[in-house]
C-alpha cells in the first residue's frame, strides 16, 4: 500500500468511528435526561404521590399524574378496540380477496395516509367533529371520544399496512396445502393463515398502540386539556402527551415544572417499553412454533 | 345453516364493504381538506409574508429547517451504519446498539421534543432555534434512518465487495467506489422518508424550533414549520387584524393542502427510487 492510501484508509476508518461514536451518545444522553429529569420529577414529588396523585399545578409547584394516565391508557384502548377489528379485516382483504387492480391503488393510497400529519387529522376533528359532538351528544365536543375517533382514523393506516404485510409474509405452501385438503379459503384464512401471522399481528397492534399512546398534537387539538378525571366519554380530559404539548413552552425555563413533564415521559417510556417487550416476547416465541 | 360457500360469500362480501366504506371515509376526509383548501390557495397567500398571513415563513423555515436536518443526519446515519456492518465487529456490543437504535424508533416524538428543550434549548444555543429544532430531529430520525442505510449496505452482494479486495483495493476504496454508490438509491429512500418526517412532525418541533414569524437568516432565529403553523392557525387566537376564527380554519385547511401534496410527491419520489434500485439489483443477479 502506497503512502497516500494508507492515509486515506486510516482517515475513513476514524471518520466513520467518529460518527459512529456521535450516535452512541446521542443515544445515551437521550437516556440519561429523560431518567435523571424524570427521576427528579419522582422526588420532588415523592414517587406515589406523583403517581397516584390528582393535582398538578404550576403555582404551588406540585404535580401528580394519575388522570393524565388514565386518560392516556383510555383513548387508547378506545381507539385500538374499534380499530383492531375493522384494520384486520381490511388487511384480510388486501391480502387474500381484493383483485390485483384494487390491491395496487388501496395499498399506495394506505402507504400516504401513514405519513399524513397528525395536525391534519387533528384539524379535521376540531372543524368535523367537535361541533357534530358537541350538537348531538351534548358536552363540551372537545371530548375522549373525539380523540378516540381521530386516533382510529390515524391508526388504521398503519395497522392495516402491517396486518397485511405479515399476512403476505405467510409461505403460500401453507395455503395450497390447507386448499388441497379440501378446505375452503375462508377456513384457510381463518385457521392456517391468521395463526401463522400471529406475531407479525400482534407487532401490528403494538406498533399502532405505540403510536396512539404517544400521539401528541392530534390528541391535544379535540380532547379539551382539562386536567379531571373523566365521568363519561364526552367529558374532556388529558392525556400524557397533550400535557407535555401544553407545557413545554412555559416550561422551558426548567425547574419542577420542566421535571414533572419529563416524569410524564418517563412513565409514557414507561408503556411503551413494556408494550415493545411484549411484542418482542411474541416474536421470539412465534419463531419456535414455526 | 349456511353452507360453507354461501358462508365464504357473506365474510366476503362484509370485508369488501369495510374496506370500501373506510376508504371512502379516509379520501372524503383528505377530499374535504381540499375542497377547504383550494380556494384560499393563491399567491398572494403562498408567497406573502407570515406577519400578514401568508406562507413565506413556514415554507422557508420548513425549507431551513430540512436541510439542516439532513446536514447533521446524513453523515451520522452512514457513518454509524458503515460502522455497524462493515467494521464492527459482531459482538454484544454491536448487537446493543443496534438494539438501543431499534428501541428508539419507537419513542413517542414528543419525548424528543423535551429532550431537545433540555439539552439543545436550555444548555446549548440558550434559545430556540432553527438549529436546535434541527438537532432535535436529527435525533429523532437518526434510528430510522440507521437501519435503512443498514439495509442497503447489507443487501449488497458479498461478491462485489470480494471482487473488488481480489483487485486489490483496500477496505475504505472498496467503500467509496463499491459500497456506497450502490446503496445510494437505498440511502436515497430513506432520506425522503426522513423529509416525510420533518415535514409532519410538530411535537418535537414546538419548544425547540421558536415560533418566530419572520423570515429566518441565521441558524440561531426561531421559525415555524408548515405542520407548525397549521397548528398555530387552528389553535391560537386570531392576532392579524380583521381575520375571523373562521378565516384562520380556513387558512390551515390550505396549509393542510400544501401538506398533504407534499406528502404524496414525497411517496411518489421514494417508489420510483426503491422500483429502480430494485430492477438494478435483480438485473445484476
Amino acid at each position: 500500500m502506497s503512502k497516500p492510501e494508507q492515509f486515506s484508509e486510516k482517515l475513513g476508518k476514524n471518520l466513520i468511528f467518529i460518527f459512529a461514536s456521535i450516535s452512541l451518545l446521542i443515544l445515551l444522553s437521550i437516556v440519561f435526561f429523560i431518567f435523571r429529569d424524570g427521576f427528579l420529577a419522582f422526588k420532588e414529588n415523592g414517587f406515589f404521590h406523583f403517581i397516584f396523585g390528582n393535582d398538578w399545578s404550576v403555582q404551588d409547584n406540585t404535580f401528580s399524574i394519575l388522570p393524565l394516565i388514565v386518560g392516556s391508557l383510555v383513548v387508547t384502548l378506545g381507539a385500538l378496540i374499534i380499530s383492531v377489528p375493522i384494520g384486520f379485516s381490511c388487511a384480510v382483504f388486501l391480502a387474500e380477496i381484493a383483485p390485483e387492480k384494487v390491491r395496487n391503488i388501496v395499498k399506495p393510497a394506505i402507504d400516504i395516509l401513514v405519513g399524513i400529519p397528525s395536525v391534519v387529522f387533528g384539524l379535521l376533528g376540531m372543524i368535523l367533529l367537535v361541533p357534530y359532538i358537541r350538537n348531538h351528544y351534548g358536552g363540551p365536543g372537545l371530548s375522549i371520544l373525539t380523540a378516540i375517533i381521530v386516533l382510529i382514523l390515524m391508526i388504521l393506516p398503519t395497522i392495516i399496512a402491517q396486518a397485511e404485510d405479515s399476512i403476505r409474509s405467510v409461505p403460500s405452501s401453507y395455503k395450497n396445502a390447507s386448499l388441497a385438503l379440501g378446505a375452503t379459503h375462508l377456513q384457510t384464512i381463518w385457521n392456517v393463515i391468521l395463526p401463522c401471522a400471529k406475531s407479525g399481528l400482534v407487532s401490528s397492534v403494538i406498533l399502532s398502540s405505540g403510536r396512539a399512546i404517544g400521539e401528541a398534537m392530534a390528541v391535544y387539538m379535540v380532547i379539551g386539556n382539562t386536567f379531571t378525571f373523566p365521568k363519561s366519554l364526552l367529558d374532556p380530559s388529558r392525556t400524557l402527551t397533550s400535557n407535555i404539548v401544553g407545557q413545554i413552552e412555559e416550561a422551558t425555563v426548567g425547574g419542577a415544572h420542566l421535571h414533572a413533564l419529563f416524569g410524564c415521559g418517563l412513565i409514557l417510556l414507561f408503556i411503551v417499553f413494556i408494550l415493545n417487550s411484549y411484542s418482542f416476547f411474541i416474536k421470539r416465541r412465534g419463531c419456535r412454533s414455526c | 345453516m349456511l353452507t360453507k360457500n354461501s358462508q365464504q360469500n357473506l365474510v366476503w362480501s362484509i370485508l369488501w364493504i369495510i374496506t370500501s366504506l373506510l376508504m371512502l371515509v379516509l379520501i372524503l376526509l383528505i377530499g374535504f381538506v381540499f375542497v377547504k383548501g383550494a380556494p384560499e390557495m393563491k399567491l398572494s397567500f403562498i408567497f406573502g409574508a407570515t406577519t400578514n398571513g401568508g406562507l413565506m415563513t413556514p415554507i422557508v423555515g420548513t425549507l431551513y429547517l430540512t436541510i439542516m436536518t439532513l446536514i447533521f443526519l446524513i453523515p451520522l446515519s452512514v457513518g454509524t451504519a458503515l460502522y455497524l456492518s462493515e467494521y464492527a465487529k459482531q459482538n454484544w456490543f454491536t448487537e446493543f446498539i443496534r438494539y438501543s437504535l431499534s428501541s428508539l424508533a419507537g419513542i413517542p416524538s414528543i419525548i424528543f421534543g423535551l429532550f431537545g428543550v433540555a439539552l439543545f434549548v436550555m444548555i446549548w444555543f440558550k434559545k430556540a432555534s432553527i438549529i436546535a429544532g434541527s438537532f432535535t430531529l436529527t435525533c429523532l430520525a437518526l434510528p430510522f434512518m440507521v437501519a435503512t442505510t443498514e439495509e442497503a449496505i447489507r443487501s449488497i452482494p458479498k461478491a462485489w465487495r470480494e471482487a473488488s479486495y481480489g483487485l486489490g483495493a483496500t477496505k475504505w476504496y472498496t467503500i467509496i467506489h463499491v459500497v456506497l454508490p450502490n446503496a445510494t438509491p437505498g440511502i436515497l429512500t430513506g432520506v425522503i422518508m426522513s423529509i416525510g418526517r420533518v415535514i409532519a412532525e410538530t411535537a418535537p418541533l414546538l419548544a425547540t424550533a421558536g415560533f418566530s414569524a419572520f423570515l429566518p437568516v441565521s441558524p440561531l432565529d426561531g421559525t415555524r414549520t408548515l405542520a407548525l403553523h397549521l397548528f398555530y392557525l387552528a389553535t391560537e387566537a386570531p392576532t392579524v387584524g380583521g381575520l375571523t376564527r373562521n378565516d384562520l380554519l380556513s387558512q390551515a385547511m390550505a396549509v393542510g393542502t400544501v401538506l398533504i401534496l407534499l406528502i404524496i410527491l414525497l411517496n411518489f419520489l421514494a417508489r420510483m427510487i426503491f422500483n429502480h434500485f430494485n430492477q438494478k439489483v435483480r438485473g445484476f443477479r
